[in-house]
């Protein structure tokens, strides 16, 4: 009696091992669908673009915590103005100067000419291109051959409503490498912590936000020149990394430039944009020098996840099966939920301890259909066994 | 070496230390700053002995940034403008002008910003305000979104609930900054009178406030728990009743439109004030009731509301048998918020 249960033990092992591989080869098959097509919008943008490991970042403001190494200034409008600010952030001797804007065609040639003398004066100054259309880069208008700038693309990664959530350090683009804009600013501010960032070689990066404009000490244009009359600059700039980028301190927000982060208060659903683009710079830069990086679990890893865990699921459903032959399918699904929901808890703890992002994507969608998708396996383990005699508790059954 | 004089020692050893670490953290907090080792050294030694000798006390705070004008105001001295690299102590009290700004760095490197109004601060509250550190309760948000996202049955905008219909506005909001719930003292009031009695609308749902009284510099000089709409403030009790100007406030956690800006009112001495009205009355010998109303006016445009109290109730006596009068003097003291008198007043005209 205890070797025939035994023996079914094994079985039943087995058939949920066979189940689960059925189950996966069908997610697999799954993430495969081009989610570019309309009719698969509503899918993309109200399931596919949530990501529970926002909520470890969502609300996030503590303004009395400041990254020290960095400060924000808005940028002027004009392009004389500028150059003009250019040379005051100079005269108090930064480590870096970022510029967070392009100045892609002539203009004035008189504004030109004060902007291009600043640029031109400035030590350490970081100037920022664009990737267009893959092949091609939009370069400043000064930036030619015979006179070379250190600059890098400013580009972040994903679409027009994305939640920018990583970025690219590196790329090549028609044969040549270049560097995001803060992977540029990291080299000339720590040439050591830039080392680190080439040596992790990963084409993606996930931006470990610190917070939003409130996490730095960020100047409106009036404010700098407050302080430039008072003489507080030299403190404020001395040794620091300064972006000069768009941002407007007050409310309400200004659409220019203006970005999803999982900053968000409203890490679900429709949502206003929350971070000017220079403050996701300045975020990368600051995970970049402090070397507090999130790093991307290996797709592999989600799928043995996602394979334990519907393992487990699938043999208590097939055991529930070999004891009754119509068992609660209710409570299967409630079990399914409470399954997701402590998965995703743990995953979220682990990222909260760690910083270790295993993506999540197989685990639920193999999690949320392996209950439905068991009564097609159910048709196919009938099948096997006519077919092949494969062993299935469903064997006796042949009239389902 | 006496007893006493070691412990002194040894406190002061323990200070300088502090304030040493304190320094260092304030001018060093930043990694890439000052990275050279001898400076660093040079510098800590230099602290040490300054603090060792000068006897120095705990500095809680050092001036980061300064916008407009900040002053600083120690025990027992005169307030003193602030200036970046300042320290401020514990019992200092920090007070803004209108628009102006201070970022304050403490000794464990948190930025604190105090922004006006509140037109001052006492150091001793900001600790508080540092140490407020936002935990990252992930077990939290994770519930508050599985509640909203799966539970919550308000979300469910296709049916009707009344808690839904007050979430969107459907409108914008125009002047927010005066709701007009600051009844008396109005602004401009003079009065020389040894009780105040202020009066609010309700703007709070739990009637809990904090009333408000700062002087003509913004500093503040009361900040009492009210929980009522109206509270009686003895002259004394506010700035020891030096005569100039004085601004108020109410303010609620929970309170919806809210006056932002505080009306003023002005402290006199018996003499000035009675010489105000002499001048305004002086010329006006006339008896006749509406001379005598035209006198009310004029008063009231001087906000001497207090003398007009007085001037009313004569002559309200005076002509016991004018309902007419007597009910403008009820809407006069409804007007300014003086309800009880009002009630009984108007109980006056009932029984006539």
């Amino acid at each position: 009696m205890v070797y025939k249960t035994a023996i079914q033990k094994t079985h039943l092992i087995i058939e949920s091992l066979c189940a689960t591989i059925f189950i996966l080869l069908i997610v697999f098959i799954i993430s495969f669908i081009p989610f570019k097509y309309e009719f698969l919008k509503v899918l993309r943008q109200g399931f596919l673009d949530i990501d529970i490991y926002d909520l470890y970042y969502s609300g996030r403001d503590d303004p009395t915590h400041r990254d020290g190494n960095i400060v924000l200034v808005e940028l002027a409008s004009e392009r004389d103005s500028i150059g003009k600010q250019i040379n005051i952030i100079n005269n108090q001797h930064p480590s870096v100067i970022g510029i967070d804007a392009i100045f892609e065609r002539h203009k004035n040639s008189l504004q030109d000419s004060i902007l291009v003398h600043a640029i031109g004066n400035a030590k350490n100054i970081v100037l920022s291109t664009r990737i267009f259309n893959k092949d091609s880069i939009v370069k400043n208008f000064f930036d030619t051959n015979a006179k070379r700038y250190t600059s890098g693309y400013t580009n972040f990664f994903g679409g027009p409503y994305s939640v920018i959530r990583n970025y690219v350090p590196f790329t090549e683009c028609k044969k040549e490498k270049y560097y995001s804009f803060t992977s540029r600013i990291a080299e000339v501010y720590s040439p050591t912590k830039f080392k680190k960032l080439k040596d992790r070689s990963n084409n993606l990066e996930l931006i470990n936000y610190a917070g939003n404009l409130e996490h730095y000490t960020a100047l409106s244009l009036e404010e700098m020149h407050y302080y430039e009359s008072t003489g507080q600059l030299s403190y404020l700039f001395r040794n620091k990394i300064v972006l000069l980028g768009f941002f407007k301190k007050q409310p309400p927000l200004v659409l220019e430039d203006l970005y999803f982060s999982p900053l968000n208060k409203q890490p679900v659903g429709k949502t206003y944009p929350d971070i000017y683009g220079v403050v996701v710079h300045a975020n990368i830069l600051s995970m970049i020098l402090s070397q507090k990086y999130a790093s991307l679990a290996p797709e592999i890893v989600s799928y043995v996840c996602s394979y334990i865990i519907t393992f487990f699921l699938l043999f208590y459903i097939l055991k529930e099966h070999s004891i009754r032959k119509h068992p609660n399918h209710l409570k299967f699904l409630l079990i399914q939920l409470i399954v997701i929901i402590i998965v995703s808890y743990l995953l979220l703890q682990i990222y909260h301890g760690f910083r270790l992002k295993v993506p999540l994507l197989p685990i639920i969608v193999s999690l949320v259909i392996c209950v439905e998708l068991f009564e097609l396996y159910k048709i196919l383990a009938v099948w096997l066994h006519k077919k092949w005699n494969y062993q299935t508790i469903f064997k006796s059954k042949h009239s389902i | 070496m006496t007893q006493a004089k070691k412990n002194t020692v040894v406190k002061n050893i323990k200070v300088s230390i502090w304030q040493l670490k304190s320094r260092y953290k304030c001018y060093f907090f930043q990694p890439s700053q000052y990275n050279y080792f001898p400076v660093k050294f040079l510098f800590c030694l230099l602290c040490f002995f300054q603090c060792f000798f000068s006897y120095a006390q705990f500095p809680d705070y050092y001036v980061y940034l300064v916008k407009g004008a900040v002053t600083v105001r120690r025990t027992g001295a005169n307030p003193v403008q602030i200036k970046q690299h300042d320290l401020i102590y514990d019992d200092d009290e920090v007070a803004l002008t209108r628009g102006a700004e201070v970022t304050l760095v403490d000794k464990d490197a948190n930025f604190i910003l105090l922004k006006s109004p509140p037109q001052s601060y006492k150091a001793s509250t900001l600790t508080k305000v540092s140490s407020r550190r936002k935990t990252d309760d992930i077990t939290a948000k994770y519930l508050k979104l599985l509640w909203s996202e799966l539970l919550d049955p308000n979300e469910d905008y296709t049916k009707f609930r009344e808690e839904n219909l007050t979430v969107l506005a459907g409108s914008v909001s125009r002047g927010n900054s005066n709701c007009g719930n600051l009844i008396f003292p109005v602004n401009g009031l003079k009065t020389s009178e040894d009780t105040i009695h202020f009066t609010w609308l309700q703007t709070s749902p739990s009637s809990s406030y904090t009333l408000f009284i700062y002087d003509g510099e913004g500093k503040e000089v009361i900040k009492m728990h009210v929980k009522d709409t109206q509270s009686l403030i003895v002259k004394r009790q506010i700035s020891e009743a030096k005569p100039g100007k004085y601004y108020w406030i109410v303010k609620s956690n929970d309170g919806t439109c809210e006056d932002e800006i505080p009306p003023y009112f002005e402290l006199m001495t018996r003499e000035n004030e009675d010489k105000l009205v002499t001048s305004l009355i002086a010329n006006n010998g006339d008896t006749v009731l509406e001379s005598r109303l035209q006198i009310i006016d004029k008063l009231e445009k001087k906000a001497l509301i207090y003398p007009i109290l007085h001037y009313y109730a004569n002559l309200v006596n005076n002509n016991p048998n004018d309902i007419a009068l007597r009910k403008s003097y009820v809407l006069f003291l409804l007007k300014y918020g003086f309800n009880k008198e009002a009630l009984h007043e108007w109980q006056q005209v009932k029984n006539n």
